[in-house]
């Protein structure tokens, strides 16, 4: 069982890493400027961080709008809006974060990828196309991330090295 | 499974706590129009508003004195609402100037904001 669960973490963390060095870079621009601008700004208006914004909002809190207008996607959402809305904006919070540095990239990754399909589909999907674009946005990095980890410019490139050597 | 059902409990438990406190306000609005002409009613448009901007919401002048008057009661977490009265559904007032702003304290509050249409000086009654 552990022996598996450590495969499986190895699996997780170790990033594919591209034939030159200057590939791996080209592709996290858009994973470290996506992760910045989630953290900074899309996050933490919802979720208290540090840095957040939001007035009154403790830390790990999320805003008090947010699980009502979670409520109203109905069906799973409505009957605990609480949850998936704390969950949401933690993805995009703590998940645009370790999207940044590269930590935990595919975990990060598939918490923006289902939260950004979320807002696809159930919040922005009447409000037209130019309402959507940022959440399509990060889909997009956030799908090609979830296959290609870290690359070589993040910190599970440093762990996949410690754990496979 | 036990342990699990309690440990679930408990992460639930831990979600429901960690949603931003909200307070209940209640705020009445009275606008003086004494001395306006050709009005035939008056409307709140603000960012606190169903429709925000886009719609006005109607005061009242019950006892015909030329104060019209609305109140609204909400439980929220917002530190601040801005908002501007509108004559005849159309007619924005303060044209070149900023909206109206109310600053909230974190707790519960019952307000009442006085002002005269058209006229940036209020008076905000704490109770």
């Amino acid at each position: 069982m552990k022996a598996r669960f450590i495969t499986l973490s190895k699996f997780i963390i170790t990033p594919i890493i591209q034939k030159n060095w200057f590939a791996d870079l080209f592709f996290s621009i858009p994973r470290v400027i996506c992760g910045l601008l989630l953290t900074l700004s899309f996050g933490s208006d919802k979720f208290g961080l540090p840095w957040s914004n939001t007035p009154n909002l403790g830390l790990f809190e999320v805003v008090a709008w947010f699980p009502k207008d979670v409520a109203e996607y109905g069906g799973i959402f409505a009957i605990a809006p609480v949850f998936f809305a704390w969950m949401g904006a933690f993805s995009e919070a703590v998940g645009g974060l370790m999207l940044a540095l590269g930590f935990k990239t595919r975990v990060a990754s598939f918490l923006i990828m289902c939260t950004m399909l979320v807002a696809i589909f159930l919040q922005k999907w009447n409000q037209g196309m130019w309402s959507m674009l940022p959440a399509m946005g990060f889909l997009w990095v956030s799908i090609y991330h979830l296959y290609l980890g870290s690359g070589r410019f993040g910190i599970d490139f440093l762990i996949a090295k410690k754990l496979n050597y | 499974m036990r342990k699990k059902i309690t440990l679930s409990l408990l992460f639930l438990s831990l979600l429901a706590s960690c949603v931003q406190e909200e307070h209940i306000k209640n705020v009445t609005f009275k606008v003086d129009t004494n001395g306006l002409e050709n009005i035939e009613s008056l409307g709140i448009r603000g960012s606190f508003l169903p429709n925000q901007w886009r719609e006005s919401f109607p005061l009242t002048d019950d006892d015909n004195d030329g104060i019209y008057e609305v109140n609204f009661q909400e439980t929220t977490a917002v530190n601040s609402i801005t908002f501007k009265f509108v004559k005849n559904g159309f007619d924005y007032e303060l044209k070149n100037s900023e909206n109206r702003q109310i600053n909230f304290e974190y707790k519960p509050e019952t307000l009442i904001y006085q002002t005269k249409f058209n006229d940036t000086l209020a008076t905000i009654t704490k109770k």
